[in-house]
């Protein structure tokens, strides 16, 4: 059932088994799960059908440490949530990345992959692919495309599978026409309310921007806003803990990571090269689904170098084009197709007007001249994972929303280890090229000045509440569930303890796919 | 010094490093002039001495012929390389010695170019043995 909050008497005391607050990905999904038990099911989502200008703004919030795109750029408060933005990459973490690794502090899941196995299956499901297969080997002989050998010891192949479905969309009518699930649009959670005890969440208190108040009252509660405003909505609720929910030791908010990426070297290919249009690019195979191969390093090269998990992306674009207008007019495009303006429109619109040879030429290559044509010259784009850091984190400003909420302030901020990976992941990729005869790679970064100022991020807000056995170490334990709150649980990629370099859809899917299972088995539900 | 081009710079590695991958331009007739088997397998194109001069000027390499010959001719002796006019086994050699350095992490960066250690060092060799033009 699809209820708009602006038509709910004020006042009116709502009660549900499970509460949802936030309709993307991860609450969506946890929503559809639970839809098919015997549990009263009630999703808040603070956005409309689709995405509103006056409650975009109250994603706004102040950043600083490395500069990024403004964060309600990167967010969308509307059914579906970021999913109607997404660019649709999937991949699941590696093996390795759920291991405690030594050399980077504060790594570490409470589960194995092993655990996270049988959700990524029926995670590929929620997301419609229908072929799920990340063997580059197999895609070259289904497409007959060709990829490239580097030494093995050193490289090998990260396939992305890609289907940018709306949750919503996709998911409405299970959603809206069952009678155990409310999907209430305009509903802003203003505060988790706990009782006298400190141990439980007695309540939640909703508003419209419109002034209507209500409120939900649950059994059990499910934070699903994303990893900015999971961690801003526990900070905000101080009222019976000071401090926040969840913050007993100082953690609610600490470890905010991101995918940062940029221009890393330039690979130049011996021989004929590689077809522009080949798996290295969002290679498209017809009803939504593409495909896309990476270059990625071992664990053990990782291990034996002390460096994080690192993605290696080819582009047959010239580096000059990443960068420059042509990347300005592809952001603006980029934009303008999802029904957004860009922040920056007047600086995208300069470089591009005062690098017009660069945009014609970019667009002849693109368009005419690299259309089913082979390159020699390939950029190298890395993806980094971003390591846990417990100084990038998610703080409360000063400034206020339309309901007099502090907003959110993200210091993101990266560490020499993030420099390191950055930098020496590229001469891996140069090794492992060069040891196989394909070409040479040139290196485009210092280690003094590894993050370019065309870095750019994924969008990809992971950490801030993070999971961990030990109530020391972690704001929720494995079964996301929130310490010391008997009742309070969180979806997204907020609870990653690391991200590897993965997009996190897959694994924040799976995630909610795995704590609807223990609410139900919680619950007792049927 | 104008930084290499890429055209220049694929030219010189086809003389060692992609000869194989790169057969238009490794035609025999490229290294007619070399006397030595130890040019004739690195390439003495004008592209290689530039990129051999460039390995030299950056620190890369040692800019001694004699020691350079010696840290080739130690690690093609390794490799199987019986010395005299074998050039195939010479280039076989080299190219062993050279996919060895990258797998190890032997590697020099010139202008920000990752080669193999002895890769660099050939192509220095190159530079200052051909002949001035």
């Amino acid at each position: 059932m699809l209820i708009d909050t602006r038509a709910v008497a004020d006042d009116t005391l709502i009660q549900a088994d499970i509460c949802i607050i936030g309709a993307g990905p991860a609450g969506l999904t946890l929503a559809k799960s639970l839809a098919t038990s015997n549990l009263r099911v009630v999703v808040l989502e603070s956005g409309g059908i689709e995405a509103e200008a006056e409650t975009a703004t109250l994603s706004e919030g102040e950043y600083s440490g490395i500069d990024v795109e403004p964060l309600e750029a990167t967010r969308v408060r509307a059914l579906g949530g970021t999913s109607n933005i997404w660019t649709g990459y999937c991949r699941m973490l590696d093996e390795n990345d759920f291991e405690r690794r030594p050399w980077i502090p504060y790594s570490g899941w409470p589960f194995e992959r092993a655990e996270l196995e049988p959700y990524y299956a029926k995670a590929h499901r929620i997301i419609k692919f229908k072929t799920i297969d990340y063997d580059i080997g197999k895609w070259s002989a289904r497409t007959g495309h060709p990829y490239l050998k580097p030494a093995e010891d050193i490289v090998h192949h990260r396939m992305s599978l890609c289907r940018p479905i709306n949750f919503w969309n996709s998911y409405a009518a299970d959603l809206a026409n069952v009678e155990n699930v409310r999907v209430f649009t305009h509903a802003t959670v203003l505060g988790i309310r706990l009782a006298d005890n400190g141990q439980t969440v007695d309540r939640l208190d909703v508003g419209s921007l419109e002034g209507k108040r209500f409120t939900v009252s649950a059994r059990r509660y499910a934070l699903a806003c994303g990893a900015l405003d999971n961690a801003r909505m526990l900070l905000l609720s101080n009222d019976v803990r000071q401090g926040g929910i969840g913050n007993e030791h100082d953690l609610v908010g600490r470890f905010f990571m991101e995918h940062p990426r940029f221009v890393s070297g330039t690979l130049l290919l011996a021989g004929r090269g590689m077809p522009t249009r080949g798996l290295y690019s969002e290679y498209y195979l017809g009803d939504g689904f593409s495909v896309r191969g990476d270059l990625g390093i071992h664990a053990a090269v990782r291990e034996r170098e002390g460096i994080a998990n690192v993605l290696g992306r080819l582009d047959p674009s010239d580096k000059d084009e990443l960068v420059g207008g042509a990347h300005a007019a592809r952001r603006i495009v980029r934009h303008f197709r999802q029904g957004r303006v860009p922040h920056d429109l007047s600086e995208n619109i300069w470089k591009v007007i005062s690098d017009m040879d660069g945009v014609v030429a970019a667009a002849y290559r693109r368009f005419v001249r690299d259309k089913n044509r082979s390159s020699n010259t390939f950029s190298v784009q890395s993806y980094i994972e971003q390591v846990p850091n417990p100084d990038s984190r998610v703080v409360l400003c000063g400034k206020r929303d339309a309901f007099g909420q502090q907003r959110a302030h993200l210091i993101w901020k990266l560490t020499d280890l993030d420099r390191r990976t950055a930098h020496r992941a590229v001469e891996l990729f140069a090794q492992a090229v060069g040891a196989r005869d394909l070409g040479r790679i040139r290196v485009e970064v210092d280690l003094e000045n590894v993050f370019p100022p065309s870095t750019g991020w994924g969008h990809h807000h992971m950490g801030t509440t993070r999971m961990h056995d030990d109530p020391k170490q972690g704001v929720v334990d494995r079964n996301a569930k929130v310490h010391g709150i008997s009742n309070l649980f969180i979806a997204g990629a907020s609870v990653f303890p690391t991200g590897g370099c993965a997009p996190p859809t897959l694994t924040l899917v799976a995630l909610a796919e795995r704590l609807a299972d223990h609410l139900r088995k919680d619950a007792g539900a049927a | 010094m104008r930084s290499t081009s890429r055209r220049g710079f694929l030219e010189a590695a086809a003389g060692l490093g992609c000869v194989a991958a790169v057969p238009a331009l490794a035609e025999p007739g490229r290294t007619a002039s070399a006397e030595s088997p130890w040019l004739r397998a690195i390439g003495d194109g004008e592209a290689v001495r530039d990129l051999g001069f460039r390995c030299i000027c950056c620190g890369a390499v040692d800019h001694d012929p004699a020691r350079l010959f010696e840290q080739l001719r130690a690690g093609a002796e390794a490799r199987g390389w019986a010395g005299g006019n074998d050039d195939a086994g010479l280039r076989a050699a080299l190219q062993d010695l050279r996919r060895s350095d990258f797998e190890s992490g032997q590697v020099v960066r010139v202008e920000g170019w990752v080669l193999a250690r002895s890769e660099a060092r050939a192509y220095a060799l190159a530079a200052l043995l051909a002949p001035a033009a």
